[in-house]
């Protein structure tokens, strides 16, 4: 092979231009450059004191909310408690013993006036007006014992019952001066004592503000957010893909665009008008009448409902979480012969995964505390036993706050702010958990 | 040969198949559940929502695994309208209702296919004034309350801004009145049992406009009640009332008795031509703005929601004087009456419309 | 020098963005056994050029492709000739080192898996095991399978795609500047790598270091300002271009 042309590389430094001479260094000691550099130290100072005041502020309002929260409702946990000295032979209730281990046995305890029997033994025992102290459910907690132990029912017991509401306000000092008068002769008889009970977990709503429980309205809240999940969250994140990947930009997709952004500000309550029409309205189509879709108040039309209404949050979400996966990830795989929906799924999902969750976490939390939406598809309804399916009629955490809120009874007040709480403990687990799924995905990879 | 060892498509695949699955059971499910046996429904007035509730809870608890009544509390006027939209498993059953049910709501019923119902009530309510118990203690009649709250009072804009300036013994404090929204049954009342007399006694005109045919120099002049200021809309929830008459001991607020009663240690009734509101006084009728309570029932529900016939009877053991529901705040309707309500639910009378107006 | 048969062939082959027109009329062979260079100034088209080899152009929107391109003597732009294959067929090394961020074997075996080519995990073992000989890099990572491949050096990395271009059993593979951002150690060992590939792979380089296309490769094309300007042996070029253009550029007068 003969001498390659390709030239080497020159060697020695270049002479300098003919034209100019060099420039002269600049002088960074002098007054003006000292006063430039304190001037910037001086901004930058300011500015990270100005991050560290919004931060605690925006810390000191959260620490505001959750303490103000804790105080009203923490009460809304314990209970007082009246000793009940209750004579069962002597009652003169005739049970028959086979019945109780049937599920006929409620029936048959109400039908053998075990109500009238406890409201009896409450009299006996503390003076004409007794029944007032104690609640009017607390005869169940009579049936469950006798349910639980028939053997009671040969013996004279004391049994712990809730106190009715008037004595147990009257405890926390918020009461008249009879039921305060009514509290101090009980805690002479040491028959009244104070607990932390966490019925109010596993109790569904009550019209008797000691008896009531959180528990209807939590599961229904689960329920209705599974709903909303499992349409939201493939529906969104395979429209967002769609729209990032395989979509042809134009004018119609730009459209579609614009509608998403538009969409995710629309108010909640839209959405429920939007809900009532579809799901439970009924139209006249060519003479046949279609009537509601889904039963009214039940979760299924709930979830439905809030679906539609956080599926933009997570389609613009997942739709910059996929815009910011490197081209040369899909190139590279495209390389390999991968097809455009192993691109996808594979590699392009996959590293969008923290993105999309992120706007998931944000979406589910707003479809968590939405009343309005609910309050019109009839999610608003007292019931007393909580959703066995997703379309019995449930109500939801937010709502039931909302119908507490309005309740007569005074007893209901520290329930509501309990139930505060239990909604905070639910969005912070919730938010915890995607957090959790979030980390895992980021690692993985 | 050459086997697909993909994992990550057929999981996503299986993922969706599942979906579908649950998702066309669900709707499956939803259909089914609808056209067969459901719980009882409820809609209605605020005022009786709390007695329905006590009576739907005490209902569960007897046992025999009985589906929950759903109640839900919407306002009478609201509650008659979706009554009356028609009959089958996604109307309900019975409507609260805090006044009775009008001619145009029956007719709308009957237009719906609706049928016969059944009127049953079940006791009384008092529309009661309240303010403070550091209040001015106001004593107001009729025609003060109208010349105070109507919008139009003897067919001119109000221009009453004090209690003085409606009537010269009452002291010159601003008329601040706080009450529900024209949705709720209690205003209702409130125009019916004293706004109404009260222009009756004011306005010499006012008994030629109410026989005329058209309706509404009447209705503006009597019943439309004003919202320049003075009457302050708080919305349905009445607790806000109760705390907007402790921050402000001159204002009234405008509620049902029950929910005077709970809070009785921290407000009193206004009495309303010289008659207090209590339980004596609204039981008897001689407090004005005493006003019955009902429950209007679809007959042709009655067979096929089961468990609504023990409903109904189980409401007639509860309202008695002594009974559950009046531990709750309501005023027991007189003895004749309440015989002949269990009477109707007894025989599932039918409401003889002729009586509405 | 005998004729040895061409795997793939281009005629009057023109790429256009839009109304810009970035290829024009280009026809060249890429032979079996050889390696076969594309130098140029930037921006004169021959990236270009080499991703209609793979239909990477495919990818973006306003490209458009006219003229044949034939991978043993089928039309690659035919509709029935199925893209997933043809990438499988024609594999491609990038210019930036881009593994997946998955672990090493994960990243060898991901071709293989997807096409169907391991029907059981030995067999996957034994593919990624030979792939990553062939690349020059199993006796480095042989241990440390599991680790991320976005954890290596910019060498390792860009063997590691070589080596991950090689597991799915390329008839050709196309380089675009593949040791552009590499240290000179790194750039020799890909250079040797691409000697040891030479006779199993119709290899295809794009470079703008001349003296890398004078040693690795057998037959060069110049390119300049999207035509192709002249094409020969590698030797024949850098000693007596024939066209005055070629001469300019290889003696440094632009580019």
């Amino acid at each position: 092979m003969s001498k390659s042309l390709v030239p080497q590389l020159p060697t020695g430094p270049k002479e300098p231009d003919a034209k100019g001479s060099w420039r002269a260094p600049t002088d960074w000691t002098t007054h003006a450059m000292q006063k430039r550099i304190r001037r910037r130290y001086g901004a930058e100072r300011r500015f990270r004191f100005f991050g560290l005041a919004a931060v605690s502020l925006s810390a000191a309002f959260l620490a505001f909310l959750l303490i103000t929260m804790v105080a009203n409702g923490w009460r809304g946990f314990t209970r007082t408690d009246v000793a009940l000295p209750i004579d069962f032979p002597a009652s003169g209730m005739l049970i028959e013993r086979a019945q109780l281990r049937t599920p006929a046995a409620d029936l048959a305890l109400a039908g053998a006036g075990l109500e009238n029997a406890v409201k009896g033994a409450a009299a006996t025992a503390f003076g004409p007006g007794g029944e007032e102290f104690i609640s009017e459910n607390a005869w169940l907690r009579i049936r469950d014992a006798i349910k639980a132990d028939p053997s009671i029912l040969d013996r004279k017991m004391r049994i712990d019952v809730p106190a009715s509401t008037e004595i147990d306000q009257a405890v926390r000092g918020d009461g008249n001066a009879e039921a305060k008068a009514t509290v101090a002769k009980l805690q002479q008889a040491g028959a009244l004592s104070r607990h932390f009970n966490l019925d109010f977990l596993y109790e569904s709503d009550s019209t008797d503000p000691v008896a009531v429980g959180i528990w209807g309205a939590l599961k229904g809240s689960l329920l209705t957010m599974a709903v909303t999940f499992l349409i939201a969250f493939p529906v969104g994140v395979l429209s967002a893909i769609y729209l990032e990947e395989y979509a042809p930009k134009n004018r119609w997709t730009d459209l579609i665009e614009v509608s998403i952004n538009n969409l995710a500000a629309v108010p909640s309550i839209i959405f429920g008008l939007l809900g009532l029409a579809v799901f439970l309205g009924s139209w006249n189509l060519f003479g046949y009448q279609f009537g509601p879709l889904l039963p009214r108040s039940a979760a299924l039309v709930g979830g439905l409902t809030l679906a539609l209404m956080i599926m933009p949050v997570i389609v613009i979400a997942s739709r910059n979480a996929v815009k910011a996966v490197p081209p040369s990830i899909r190139d590279a795989a495209l390389g390999i012969g991968a097809s455009p929906i192993q691109v996808v799924f594979h590699h392009v999902l996959p590293l969008a995964m923290p993105g999309i969750l992120t706007g998931t976490i944000i979406g589910m939390a707003r479809a968590l505390g939405e009343t309005a939406p609910l309050l019109l598809i009839g999610m608003r309804a007292f019931i007393v036993t909580p959703p066995g399916g997703f379309t019995d009629p449930a109500t939801v955490l937010p709502v039931q706050i909302f119908l507490w809120s309005d309740e007569v009874s005074r007893g209901f007040v520290e329930k509501t702010s309990a139930a505060i709480i239990v909604l905070l403990v639910f969005l912070l687990a919730m938010n915890g958990l995607a957090i959790y799924l979030r980390n895992k995905f980021e690692t993985r990879w | 040969m050459l086997r697909r060892t993909t994992r990550g498509i057929a999981g996503v695949r299986d993922i969706f198949g599942r979906l579908g699955l649950i998702a066309a059971a669900a709707f499956t499910l939803a259909g089914c559940d609808s056209n067969t046996a459901r719980e009882i429904r409820v809609v209605g007035s605020s005022t009786v929502y709390p007695f329905t509730t006590a009576v739907a809870e005490t209902f569960v608890n007897q046992g025999g695994g009985r589906r929950a009544p759903v109640v839900e509390s919407i306002g009478t006027g609201a509650g008659l309208k979706r009554f009356c939209e028609g009959v089958g498993w996604e109307f309900p059953d019975i409507a609260n209702a805090s006044r009775r049910i009008k001619k145009s709501e029956y007719q709308l019923c009957q237009a719906n296919g609706v049928g016969e119902i059944m009127e049953v009530q079940i006791g009384v309510d008092g529309v009661a004034l309240a303010e403070a118990n550091n209040g001015p203690r106001l004593r107001l009649s009729k025609q003060d309350v109208y010349l105070a709250l109507a919008a139009n009072p003897l067919g001119k804009p109000n221009a009453a801004r004090t209690w003085r300036d409606v009537n010269p013994s009452l002291p010159a404090i601003p008329i601040q009145v706080m009450g529900p929204p024209s949705t709720s049954g209690t205003r209702d009342a409130l125009v019916e049992l004293v706004m109404e007399p009260g222009c009756a006694a004011a306005d010499p005109q006012a008994n030629a406009l109410k026989a005329a045919k058209d309706a509404a120099p009447y209705d503006t002049r009597c019943k439309r009640i004003r919202d320049d200021g003075p009457y302050i809309d708080k919305g349905e929830n009445d607790n806000l009332i109760v705390q907007g008459l402790a921050a402000n001991p001159n204002a009234l607020g405008v509620f049902g008795y029950s929910y005077l009663e709970e809070n009785i240690d921290r407000l009193h009734g206004v009495p309303i031509e010289g008659v207090t509101p209590t339980y004596a006084t609204i039981a008897d009728g001689t407090y004005p703005g005493a006003r019955p309570l009902f429950l209007y029932v679809k007959k042709r529900h009655l067979r096929a929601v089961p468990g609504l016939a023990d409903f109904l009877t189980l409401y007639t053991t509860m309202w008695n004087p002594k009974g559950k529901l009046t531990q709750r705040g309501l005023i027991a309707a007189p003895d004749a009456l309440r015989a002949k309500s269990a009477q109707i639910v007894a025989q599932r009378a039918a409401l003889d419309p002729a009586g509405l107006h | 020098m005998t004729e040895t048969p061409h795997k793939m062939s281009a005629r009057g082959v023109s790429v256009f963005y839009g109304d810009k027109q970035a290829v024009k009329d280009v026809s060249i062979d890429i032979a079996m056994d050889k390696v076969t260079a594309f130098i140029g100034p930037s921006g004169c088209g021959k990236s270009t050029f080499l991703r209609t080899l793979n239909r990477m152009n495919d990818t973006i929107p306003s490209a458009r492709v006219t003229g044949d391109i034939m991978l043993d003597g089928e039309n690659i732009y035919s509709s029935a000739m199925d893209v997933v294959q043809l990438r499988a067929r024609v594999g491609m090394v990038f210019q930036k080192p881009n593994p997946f961020p998955k672990s090493i074997y994960e990243n060898v075996a991901y071709g293989p898996r997807i096409h169907g080519l391991a029907p059981s995990k030995p067999d996957l073992d034994a593919i990624v095991e030979r792939s990553l000989k062939r690349a020059g890099l199993w006796e480095e990572v042989k241990d440390r399978l599991q680790d991320s491949g976005t954890a290596l050096s910019g060498g390792q990395q860009q063997r590691l795609c070589i080596a991950r271009a090689i597991a799915v059993d390329p008839e050709v593979i196309l380089m675009d500047e593949p040791a552009s951002a590499l240290d000179p150690i790194a750039t020799a060992k890909i250079e040797e790598l691409i000697h040891e590939l030479r006779g199993r792979y119709a290899i295809a380089i794009v470079t703008h270091n001349m003296q890398q296309a004078a040693r690795v490769s057998q037959r060069t094309a110049f390119f300049h300002l999207g035509t192709l300007v002249e094409y020969g042996d590698t030797d024949q070029i850098f000693t007596t271009p024939r066209e005055e253009r070629t001469k300019d550029y290889i003696t440094g007068r632009y580019g």
